[in-house]
């Protein structure tokens, strides 16, 4: 009953808005030309055949939309925003990645306000959607329970800086930081850091940035660092609110065509490791009451190698790119959550344009020294639009 | 395990070493047009789109965006949105 009253009431709204302005020919191509939109993104959908041995599962699945709204306002304002839909088992999911205004000071100098991805390395800024990864899964450490941040909320100055033969870039951005999981609320993560910390859940800012080098004119190469730091303990909780972590990564790119393999080289890494104070933590379910601690230092690293032959006149042999990729993940052993896994994937992609592709992976993952290893054969037709 | 590990750093470093040597007589970037910033920046993240896949004020819209997600330069921006434009 109350949705027969809210449409009249918008549409008449709408249109009063409408007819209250000036709507003459000039006035309007003017406002045409200012506001710039489009509506962009990418979608993916596939299937996976995983498990240990003959505990075996095969389904499709996989599915994800990612609507990106991009508005140029003016030659210095910005505003994007990206949403993700994903097939979960629960039903769709639907998140706000990223929405953020920018506003360009000058050549060298723009700042964000909003939540934005992570400039904290590269791959979540940069190589996380589906048509641009390489690879149907995202390195150990990089998915959405990461080490280190996807995204921040809060404020980010960047840009990017010519310097003769060479380029720099950078960010640095202050925003409410990750929160450290005291064991309150899921005990068998106690120790750990939750990155969306929506509503800061103390009064500290984490303080962050990374600087970028690109030390050949044709940018081939690029080496970079990142450092974060901040007290990531709940406000007025005396055991923890002194508790900070403290995590950098270095990450490296090479993209190069080689003219004697007739094709694209593409190489890339990152190395990211999260120190968290040494805190005493309490089991919920351990009846002594005894605390324990461990030392809390967290390590992923990646390394992907990629080679399409884009340089062969054959259409069908250029358009196939071979991809490996090595994982690891390191976390606290004394932790409950601590341990070594490690993930190899290989693929086969084939792109039918420049932003679509079919990928066909094959990967396995070890969890620790003694389990075994889980293997998976996965493909994903992913589209950028 | 241990020998992929060796042969990913031996071969890593020939592509490096060999792609440092080839770098070298590079054009620098403020004398770089448009058709070459597009080939060099675009492919360090995904492949190099096609001009004829938006129009003008699009590309106008992606050359911002990506300016910022990118940290590209005012300049390089410029040239490639230009060159973008002129080859659609």
């Amino acid at each position: 009953m109350k949705k027969l009253f809210y449409i009249p009431a918008i549409f008449l709204l709408v249109t009063g808005i409408t007819l209250g302005q000036d709507n003459s020919p000039s006035e309007q191509n003017q406002k045409t030309a200012n506001t710039k939109f489009i509506l962009t993104g990418f979608g993916f959908g596939g299937m996976g055949i995983e498990g240990t041995g003959d505990e075996q599962k095969s389904t499709f699945g996989e599915t994800g939309f990612s609507p990106i709204f991009l508005w140029k306002q003016s030659d210095r304002i910005f505003f994007e925003s990206e949403l993700e839909f994903e097939l979960k088992e629960e039903g769709t999911e639907i998140g706000l990645e990223y929405a953020n205004i920018s506003y360009i000071f000058n050549k060298y100098m723009t700042l964000r306000a909003g939540k934005f991805l992570s400039p904290f390395g590269t791959f979540q800024e940069r190589l996380h959607p589906a048509w641009i990864n390489k690879l149907v899964s995202k390195p150990l450490g990089f998915g959405h329970s990461a080490v280190g941040p996807t995204s921040e909320i809060g404020f980010d100055l960047r840009g990017g800086i010519p310097l003769y033969h060479c380029k720099l870039n950078y960010s640095i951005y202050v925003s409410n930081g990750p929160k450290l999981n005291n064991g309150s609320d899921m005990p068998e993560e106690t120790g750990m850091l939750k990155y969306e910390n929506f509503i800061d859940n103390n009064l500290n800012k984490a303080i962050g940035g990374r600087f970028g080098l690109l030390p050949f004119p044709n940018s081939s190469v690029e080496i970079g660092a990142s450092y974060q730091t901040a007290m990531v303990g709940d406000k007025d909780d005396s055991l923890y609110e002194n508790i900070r972590a403290q995590m950098f990564a270095v990450d490296f790119s090479l993209v190069k065509g080689i003219k004697f393999l007739k094709g694209i080289i593409d190489i890339k890494g990152q190395f990211s490791q999260v120190n968290v104070d040494k805190a005493d933590y309490f089991d919920p379910l351990d009846t002594t009451g005894m605390a324990y601690t461990f030392e809390n230092i967290t390590q992923v690293y990646y390394g992907q190698l990629s080679f399409r032959p884009a340089m062969l006149k054959n259409k069908l042999i250029k358009n196939i790119e071979l991809v490996g990729r090595y994982a690891t993940l390191m976390s606290p052993e004394e932790s409950k959550w601590g341990e070594e896994e490690k993930q190899l994937t290989i693929g086969i992609n084939y792109w039918t344009s420049w932003r679509t592709v079919i990928k066909f992976n094959y990967q396995m993952i070890r969890h620790g020294h003694d389990s075994e290893e889980e293997n998976a054969f996965l493909i994903q037709f992913a589209i950028g639009f | 395990m241990k020998k992929l590990k060796i042969i990913v750093v031996a071969g890593s470093l020939f592509i490096v070493s060999a792609v440092t040597l080839t770098n070298c007589v590079s054009l620098k970037v403020t004398a770089k047009n448009g058709a070459l910033l597009w080939g060099d920046n675009c492919k360090r993240c995904h492949n190099t789109p096609s001009p004829v896949d938006f129009t003008d004020e699009l590309w106008e819209t992606i050359g911002m965006h990506m300016q910022i997600r990118a940290n590209l330069t005012d300049k390089e921006t410029k040239k490639i949105v230009e060159f973008l434009q002129s080859a659609n």
